[in-house]
């Protein structure tokens, strides 16, 4: 093998770099070459000097850097921002469950009881149906009578107009100030 | 808010800070913030403003904790944005800066580097100095560029090699072989001085 190359390893190994099968091969070379001997010396005492060469880090660093960082506008979309939430909506299915399931208990399984349970479920079912069908026609009938106003003159077009673009204008402006309250401030320190 | 030693990778604490967890944070603060430090204070030759510079480093990495790209190994992203956030810092300074660019020794792109004047010593840094070993230090500071961010990422960012490839965007030989020529050329000097 070229003597460079071994110049090469005793870097690479100086510097816990080279892999171990290559190691072994070094160390017999370096057993029959005073030359590498001395150049891995010098190598190991340039390392171990470089590693010396440390600064401490000042007391407390870690609490200094955690007790001034800013939330950052990744944290509201978390799992922890959706803790609270999550937590109303399974005591929500929790009462739900008990109640349904104290309701059960006082039925009679061997009587007719199971038919008013049904009964009660088809009832539920009606009022979806019933509630859904509210709300579409409330919405067809709000639809109408804006097109109603609308139809009635030019000018109702023209402050329907000015209408969605103020509305769009506030959405904007709110969307801002949220982005620049979450922003951090330039150039913060400790 | 003392951080506990933690088994887990840089990559899973990341994860666990993004799922509410702010105590990873503080175990990768934690786990950094000595070869940081040193990395930083061998830039910019300031102990203060290498901590000071090194919180900053470490609010920027913490806000786009988001945006990391868990393919890229932490300590690659982390010593990037440092290495830009020192180049600033020493901008801002109006110091000499010339660009040099020379294409690298070794067939690169040619790309543009600054040279960047280093400024004196603080006096808490002379008095520091005294314990430390300040020939090393001159002599890191009359390698090229090229050589001097590769030995200042190895020997005081502890990188390892692949990651000091990824940070620079070099070949993991173009690493080894400069890191060699700037060991030569530092045991030369250090040779030269005593």
């Amino acid at each position: 093998m070229e003597h460079e190359t071994y110049r090469e390893w005793l870097d690479l190994a100086a510097d816990g770099a080279l892999p171990a099968a290559d190691r072994e091969l070094l160390g017999r070379h370096l057993a029959g070459c005073p030359e590498c001997r001395a150049e891995a010396e010098l190598l190991s005492g340039l390392v171990r000097r470089l590693a010396a060469d440390r600064i401490p880090v000042r007391p407390g660093f870690t609490l200094e850097v955690m007790s001034a960082l800013e939330p950052a506008p990744w944290e509201a979309r978390t799992a922890r921002a959706w803790r609270w939430p999550f937590a109303l909506l399974v005591a929500l299915g929790c009462a739900a469950a008990a109640l349904y399931g104290s309701a059960a208990a006082g039925l009679d399984p061997a009587g007719h009881s199971w038919s008013a349970l049904a009964a009660l479920a088809g009832l539920l079912r009606a009022a979806l149906v019933a509630g859904a069908g509210l709300a579409a026609a409330t919405w067809s009938g709000v639809g109408a009578a804006i097109g109603d106003w609308l139809g009635r003159s030019p000018a109702n077009w023209l402050a329907a107009g000015v209408l969605v673009v103020a509305l769009n204008a506030l959405a904007v402006r709110l969307v801002r100030r949220r982005a620049g309250a979450s922003a951090p401030p330039p150039g913060r320190r400790r | 808010m003392p951080h506990e030693p933690s088994a887990l990778t840089d990559e899973e604490l990341v994860r666990s800070v993004l799922a509410g967890d702010r105590e990873g944070f503080a175990a990768l603060v934690g786990r950094y913030q000595g070869r940081l430090v040193n990395y930083l204070h061998r830039l910019v030759r300031d102990s203060d403003e290498a901590h000071d510079l090194a919180q900053e480093v470490l609010f920027r990495v913490y806000q786009a904790l988001d945006r990391f790209d868990p393919q890229y190994r932490f300590s690659t992203w982390l010593f990037r944005v440092a290495q830009n956030a020192a180049i600033d810092v020493i901008r801002k300074r109006r110091f000499r800066i010339v660009p040099l660019g020379r294409p690298e020794a070794d067939g690169g792109d040619g790309t543009w580097e600054p040279e960047i004047a280093d400024a004196a010593p603080s006096a808490l840094d002379r008095i520091e100095g005294s314990e430390r070993d300040e020939r090393v230090r001159e002599a890191i500071a009359t390698l090229p560029w090229e050589y001097r961010e590769l030995i200042l990422l190895r020997h005081y960012g502890e990188l390892a090699y692949e990651e000091i490839a990824r940070t620079k965007g070099m070949p993991l030989g173009t690493v080894k072989n400069k890191l060699f020529r700037a060991r030569q050329l530092l045991k030369t000097a250090l040779a030269d001085g005593d």
